[in-house]
């Protein structure tokens, strides 16, 4: 009985904070499909702002700019994080408090510090405010992420199977790809995820580092909170919700999926 | 065995280092390819413009008539953000829209291009009493976009009997919580100086008029609902608020949107009238798009268009003509020479002023305002100094403890 | 592999760090620092002065710190059942559940403030709900627009701590004869912690310096970060960069580099500062 009560509250407590979460997202969604034009009435059901979506090309083309940058930007982030991370795990161990000390700077400081020394940056050394800039920002503050969940395993790896797969006749590079990739993936994976999704969920650094010829997502999205939101932003959040929704469903419920802790 | 315990991470160091280098070689490319292809396919034109100041349509229509061209198009609220963004960062503008006073300022700094007014072939059509201006006398760096007043938009069922014809109504008691004021520091601050000095000191360089007119704004403060741009014109078209500081333009546009009874007084004070003119900035890499540009947006049919949308008084004689009824006789659009004699142009005031200028409106819309319950952070702060320092040192005390236990096993 | 070769790898990586975070770190102390004057370039330290001893700024750092603190504290509030009820859930419950806490992020933060926004402004169901009460614009505001997008940033870590607790050490305190209430004192609370302390940090410091929700949630009010943001973008200086920006970017990152060795004093370890937030 006392069982069954605490298991209740157990469930209505997470269920509560869940409606908090999810309450304005899933009031978002259901404006989109308002057949009015405004927030303020609901007026019936209709895919009208879907179809204006097309004309949105601002909206659209920073949509496909963000999905571009957080792309390339995770990426090559995993790639620099990745080495990064079996650089510092050779160092002495001063020099390796050092260097992560300081890689960790763009995770621990402030965004707005960190995009406004960034932009100031670009602007001194003259390049051009945009995709490239962008970019590097991502690239910069994503770095730390990945490195911070390669390094402990790169700790756990286990010498001497690496050394056994050498007596055994592997070569170096296979023996590395056969023991040493195994072992770091989950770590490099989860990085590569984390640096996914802190760029998409990025505004800060993007607001102070992207140009007027490429802007993302929540560039175009704040520019637009001066007047009222047309509801084809709710419909693209929507989409964009239910995209993520399926990919996030797939990742954490495919059937052969190991056990890894969140 | 320690050797080859390191080969370990070396091999796979040297291993990731090499996949990094081919991926960072290839991410370049791919740029270098991107970007490349951006620039063969199509010329950028870069047009910085004040929010919510086009027709849409307008940019597209230029596209298609020289396909040659992508448009950027970005937008900024005020003047001086404008000024900064061109200042501080390194977007190669083509086209800029300011305002008179920073179009003299612009000039000063050596910032702006001349136009080639030969290729401006629209530009006859320009109204000439708005050309030659002080700001610029040989009509050399600018061609007038839009021009409009400043005044009171006001809600007429909110307002009741009351005659709104003053600045002085801005700061009335009865109308506290319902003022909507603009956000741009000449403007606003030329309220203030109209109304407590007259229409003479609207371009003030007096310090000490400047700093009074910082503190009746801060007088006002507690009376006004949100200090805005672009932002508080849809609050005042749905109705909610009785008074707004707003250009003829915008006042236009928003009486045509709201469903409720609004007016727009210039007050019986004075007040300002601005030109805003098209500029070419030296940072311009394009600058035969830029006067292409210039001269679609003074093409009759773009004028129109553009005026219809934004609802700004166009300088083009045509386009005027052809906006005919409505537009014409409306003394919002189209105020009348009576109204136009109480109004002032702003003047550039130089650089050692506008500092004057930014620290009293700085302190002005910092300043707290008496209606916000002022918390007295201080005892909260030192609360919660002592708590973080009780807890720090808890905690190092105790981790001291721990190591002891540890070295002791 | 000799030692030059050695140093040779390990050189693109300072570089990097060198080019992309020292160095645009030190433009703000260069801005903060110098005057760009078209007649020429000056040093002095008066923008460092002013910054630290304007009345106004210490507010708007003060009033920052106060919806920092509130935020997180009623962040931890909910966050830390939260976190421990989920490791209570079955395997399938619990990833689910977790990836809903995740799945907000990838709809990137300024839909969310725009989402719950858009539910306390003029026109929102709470608003009406509440009888013509409009959130928006007061303090609970941005409270709310705070904890709203940064709770799954503090019940993550706390949650991969909790995880890795040893199922046999609570086993053990029950044994032994500790209640529920023991064991969670005992036991969950102090192993849990190297999670909560860099949840906190997660929370704490955006809240601090975030402009965007005191600018949609109660633009009346001036934090620091706004009124950092207002200093690089509102071209009020005559000479286009303000150094005062930049001397209250430099007094920002002092503040926040302190506030983290703070942190590092009561967690000394490194490796959990990526926040323990891994997927």
């Amino acid at each position: 009985m006392k069982n069954k009560l605490s298991n209740f509250f157990k469930v209505a407590y997470i269920a509560l904070i869940m409606v908090f979460l999810y309450a304005p997202i899933v009031v978002l969604i259901l404006f989109s499909f308002n057949a009015g034009s405004t927030r303020a009435r609901f007026t019936g059901l209709s895919l009208v702002h879907y179809s204006e979506l097309s004309a949105q090309t601002d909206l659209l083309n920073a949509l496909k700019n963000t999905l571009i940058v957080a792309l390339i930007a995770s990426v090559v982030a995993t790639l620099i994080g990745t080495y990064a991370a079996f650089v510092i795990a050779r160092l002495s161990p001063f020099k390796k408090n050092a260097v992560l000390k300081s890689l960790n700077i763009p995770m621990l400081n402030a965004d707005i510090v960190t995009g406004i020394s960034l932009m100031l940056f670009f602007v001194f050394i003259s390049i051009k405010l945009g995709f490239v800039t962008l970019l590097i920002a991502h690239i910069m503050f994503n770095v730390p992420y990945v490195t911070m969940s390669v390094l402990p395993k790169i700790r756990q790896l286990n010498k001497s199977t690496y050394e056994a797969a050498l007596d055994l006749g592997a070569s170096p590079a296979m023996a590395f790809r056969k023991v040493v990739v195994p072992e770091i993936l989950p770590g490099v994976i989860s990085g590569a995820l984390m640096a996914f999704t802190l760029s998409l969920d990025d505004f800060i650094i993007s607001y102070f580092t992207s140009g007027s010829d490429f802007m993302t997502l929540s560039v175009c999205i704040n520019s637009m909170t001066k007047k009222t939101i047309p509801l084809a932003v709710n419909a693209l959040s929507t989409i964009l919700f239910v995209a993520v929704f399926v990919i996030l469903l797939i990742i954490n419920f495919r059937p052969d999926r190991k056990k890894k802790q969140a | 065995m320690k050797i080859s315990r390191k080969a370990g991470t070396d091999s796979g160091f040297k291993k990731t280092s090499r996949i990094a280098c081919a991926a960072i070689a290839a991410v370049m490319l791919l740029l270098a390819l991107m970007t490349a292809a951006g620039c063969s396919s199509k010329q950028k034109l870069y047009v910085f413009n004040c929010g919510d100041y086009i027709d849409p349509g307008t940019i597209k229509a230029f596209e298609q008539e020289y396909p040659q061209y992508k448009v950027v198009y970005d937008t900024y609220d005020t003047n001086e953000t404008m000024y900064q963004k061109l200042v501080s960062t390194n977007t190669p503008y083509d086209v800029i829209v300011p305002s008179d006073y920073m179009v003299s300022r612009l000039i000063q700094e050596n910032r702006l291009k001349k136009i080639d007014m030969s290729k401006i072939t629209n530009y006859g059509k320009i109204r000439k009493d708005l050309t030659g201006k002080s700001y610029d006398p040989q009509n050399e760096y600018s061609v007038p976009y839009m021009w409009g007043t400043m005044g009171i938009i006001y809600n007429k069922e909110l307002v009741g009997d009351d005659v709104i014809d003053s600045w002085g109504d801005l700061w009335d008691e009865k109308y506290k919580g319902s003022i909507l004021m603009l956000d741009s520091i000449r403007d606003t601050m030329a309220v203030a100086l109209i109304w407590k000095y007259g229409l003479d000191e609207i371009n003030t360089t007096d310090p000490e008029k400047i700093a009074e007119a910082g503190k009746l704004l801060e007088q006002q403060k507690p009376l006004v609902a949100q200090y805005g741009v672009d932002d508080i014109k849809d609050p005042m078209v749905r109705g909610n608020y009785a008074l707004c500081l707003e250009w003829s333009g915008d006042a236009y546009a928003i009486i045509d949107e709201s469903e409720y009874d609004l007016g727009y007084v210039i007050p019986k004070e004075g007040s300002n009238v601005w030109i805003d003119s098209m500029v070419i900035p030296t940072s311009s890499q394009n600058t035969e798009g830029a006067h292409l540009f210039i001269d679609f947006m003074c093409r009759t049919d773009i004028a129109v268009k553009n005026a219809e949308y934004i609802g700004y008084s166009t300088p083009q004689d045509e386009a005027l003509a052809e906006l005919g009824e409505g537009y014409e006789d409306d003394a919002v659009y189209n105020p009348s020479e009576e109204d136009l004699a109480r109004c002032r142009e702003f003047v550039h005031l130089g650089a050692d002023v506008m500092d004057k200028y930014n620290a009293t409106w700085e302190t002005f819309r910092l300043t707290e305002t008496k209606t916000e319950k002022s918390t007295n952070l201080i005892w909260l702060y030192v609360l919660i100094g002592i708590v973080a320092a009780g807890a720090v040192i808890f905690f190092i005390v105790r981790k001291k403890k721990q190591d002891k236990v540890r070295y002791e096993d | 592999m000799t030692r030059a070769t050695k140093i040779l790898k390990n050189i693109p990586l300072y570089v990097w760090i060198l080019m992309f975070t020292i160095v645009p770190l030190l433009m703000i102390l260069v801005y903060a620092v110098f005057e760009f004057r078209p007649d020429g370039v000056r040093f002095t330290l008066e923008h460092l002065k002013n910054v630290v001893t304007n009345g106004d700024y210490i507010r708007a750092l003060l009033v920052s710190l106060n919806y920092a603190f509130i935020s997180t504290v009623v962040c931890l509030v909910l966050g830390f059942p939260l976190a421990y009820l989920l490791t209570r859930l079955g395997e399938r419950m619990r990833s689910f559940v977790s990836m809903l806490l995740l799945l907000p992020m990838w709809m990137n933060f300024i839909i969310r403030t725009y989402a719950m926004l858009s539910l306390i402004d003029e026109q929102g169901i709470v608003t009406k709900l509440m009888g013509g009460f409009m959130l928006k614009g007061t303090d609970a505001a941005i409270i709310i627009g705070m904890v709203y997008n940064y709770l799954p940033f503090l019940v993550l870590p706390i949650y991969t701590s909790m995880l890795k607790i040893d199922r046999s050490l609570v086993e053990a305190a029950q044994d032994l004869g500790g209640n529920a209430f023991h064991v969670f004192k005992g036991v969950i609370i102090p192993l849990s912690l190297p999670g909560v302390v860099s949840g906190i940090t997660m929370v704490f410091v955006p809240c601090v310096t975030t402009f965007v929700i005191p600018q949609l949630m109660n633009n009346n009010v001036w934090t620091i970060g706004k009124l950092i943001e207002y200093k690089f973008n509102s071209g009020a200086s005559s000479t286009g960069v303000d150094p005062e920006g930049g001397a209250l970017s430099f007094i920002l990152m002092i503040l926040v580099f302190i506030c983290m060795s703070v942190f590092n004093l009561i967690d000394k370890d490194e490796e959990n500062a990526a926040g323990g937030l891994t997927l």
